[in-house]
């Protein structure tokens, strides 16, 4: 069985040959492959042959386009810096607070250099898997991306004191989403795997999703046309979880290691696929023999759950955690 | 004010941090000062209710976004206090001199400016020398303000561990008994650990819980 088959086999409820599992390697291709890590997030080139190293040595059955989301920020002019083996990382907003919001314009998608480095290393990879491995295409929430445009300290104050600002940089970023979303897809993107930070409780409260961010999502979500796969990004997701599984197009939620699958699956009903819930961040630190229990308990809770895919959680799995390590989890599975 | 009336001043409080009502939470700091002046309005009302709302914050029964609210009145009802004599003749002596920054390449100064907040409201006196700070600066302020206390921020463990640097700086000087270094930031709640890797003193799980903290390490400063 092709990884697609097994991980839209899953996703549909159909029976499979083994649980499908993703570990979340972006970053992981430029330890693989030696390359500088500014360079591999900005030639897309680099990045493909990164994940082709990904595969050589662990073969998930997704793939993902490059996780570094502030190169979408800088799409509106705000400027990234790059630290040791990272993704880039936020480092002057575009604007510092709402009375900038009415001089942002909408990225050029075909013409800014950023935006044609994520679609084209997102093309390169589906080509090269194609009909083989699906790639989850990463995308910034709507609701995500004014903190990478003006700060989280801006989109906070905005969000909470500045009602009519926040919808105005909502509206611009619910636009953006959707052309920049749709184009991964179009670029042969199997999905879209948006990261929603401003959508869990240790961010927001209950009255702020339900009233500021939800209806944004579910306007923008209903416009993407392939399934959408919901990343929170926090330590837990389940007291507003019940807020999401309306959400138009939504073929999954990533939960987080300190999320429980049994409620998860209790508040999401049996038809949405569960991914998740070892901890990506913490596996540079971990003994293959405390990795082989973790995903090992994982598995087995799981096991008689068809809607699963085995998952990193959090953010992007670190350089500097050694091959062994995920080579355990990818064997593991591979043999289960 | 009677206990009760205090009792019932904190829960209204509470309660209006919690729901994010920034003008009422001001307005009633600002109706109890009339009656008690701003010294005791803070003292007695809003900085017990500030070490409840951390205590729910680090319990993660708060989100961000209300801690952020609880910055912002805060700094609101400081402002209004500033303006009056008798905050002033109460506050201005006495006031301990620390220093804040980001460490070098880190430019996450939200919790940053909250613990600065926070910090004044329970009368420090605070030196913030902003985003991107580097070990040799941040020594020399507090040797020149004379201040015991360094207060870091990272957002980022590539950052994080930049703070090594102060660690050194602190030692190199030998000012490890008059100067301590405290260390914070959203990387240290991930990776407790952190803090004994960069050499810091001590760290708090959140912003409004830093005064403890840096009345604790206070009463290690050898004089």
């Amino acid at each position: 069985m092709q990884s697609i088959e097994r991980v839209f086999g899953t996703i549909m409820g159909n029976p499979v040959d083994r649980t499908p599992f993703t570990l979340t390697t972006s970053l992981y291709g430029a330890k693989l492959t030696g390359y500088l890590v500014p360079e591999y997030y900005s030639d897309p080139e680099k990045y493909l042959k990164g994940q082709i190293a990904v595969v050589n040595e662990i073969e998930p059955d997704i793939l993902f386009s490059p996780f570094a989301i502030v190169k979408e920020a800088e799409s509106f002019g705000s400027v990234s810096i790059y630290s040791g083996n990272n993704p880039p990382n936020l480092k002057k907003p575009a604007i510092t607070d709402h009375s900038g919001i009415s001089s942002l314009q909408m990225p050029d998608l075909e013409n800014h250099p950023s935006l044609i480095y994520l679609i084209e290393s997102t093309r390169l990879l589906s080509e090269q898997y194609k009909g083989q491995i699906p790639v989850a295409a990463v995308c910034t929430s709507p609701t995500e991306l004014p903190a990478l445009i003006m700060g989280i300290e801006g989109w906070l104050e905005t969000l909470l004191f500045q009602p009519k600002e926040a919808s105005l940089i909502m509206e611009l970023t619910s636009r953006f989403f959707v052309q920049f979303a749709n184009a991964l897809l179009t670029a042969g993107a199997a999905c879209i795997v948006t990261l929603a930070n401003f959508s869990n409780p240790t961010i927001i409260t209950r009255k702020i999703a339900e009233e500021n961010t939800i209806p944004v999502l579910k306007e923008s979500y209903a416009q993407i046309n392939g399934p959408i796969i919901f990343h929170h990004g926090g330590p837990n997701i389940i007291p507003f979880l019940d807020l999401y599984p309306q959400l138009p197009n939504l073929a999954g939620v990533v939960i987080s290691p300190k999320d429980s699958f049994e409620e998860t699956r209790k508040i999401v009903g049996n038809n949405l696929t569960i991914f998740g819930n070892i901890n990506g961040p913490q596996l540079w630190k971990a003994t293959p023999k405390i990795i082989e229990k973790w995903t090992n308990n994982i598995i087995e809770n799981r096991k008689d759950d068809r809607h699963f895919i085995f998952a990193s959680s959090n953010a992007d799995i670190p350089f500097d955690t050694p091959l062994e390590n995920l080579k355990v989890i990818a064997n593991i599975i591979k043999n289960s | 004010m009677t206990e009760a009336e205090i009792n019932e001043f904190r829960n209204s409080l509470t309660e209006l941090i919690i729901g994010a009502h920034r003008a009422d939470a001001v307005h009633l700091i600002d109706k109890i000062s009339e009656e008690t002046g701003y010294f005791v309005a803070i003292n007695e009302i809003l900085e017990p209710v500030l070490i409840e709302i951390g205590e729910m914050w680090s319990k993660e029964k708060l989100s961000l976004a209300q801690g952020y609210v609880a910055a912002k009145i805060t700094e609101d009802v400081l402002q209004n206090a500033l303006q009056t004599s008798d905050w002033q003749s109460k506050t201005t002596i006495n006031k301990i001199p620390v220093v804040l920054a980001n460490i070098e390449d880190d430019f996450h100064s939200l919790g940053r400016k909250m613990v600065a907040t926070f910090l004044q409201a329970s009368g420090w006196q605070v030196y913030d020398l902003g985003n991107d700070v580097t070990a040799a600066e941040m020594v020399d302020a507090a040797v020149q303000y004379q201040a015991p206390i360094i207060g870091v921020s990272a957002m980022m463990y590539t950052t994080a561990i930049n703070i090594r640097k102060v660690r050194e700086e602190i030692d190199s000087r030998n000012l490890q008994d008059k100067i301590k270094l405290a260390v914070g930031g959203a990387i240290f709640k991930v990776r407790p650990e952190l803090t004994a890797e960069v050499g810091g003193d001590g760290t708090s799980s959140n912003a409004t819980q830093v005064p403890a903290l840096f009345s604790e390490l206070l009463l290690t400063i050898k004089n």
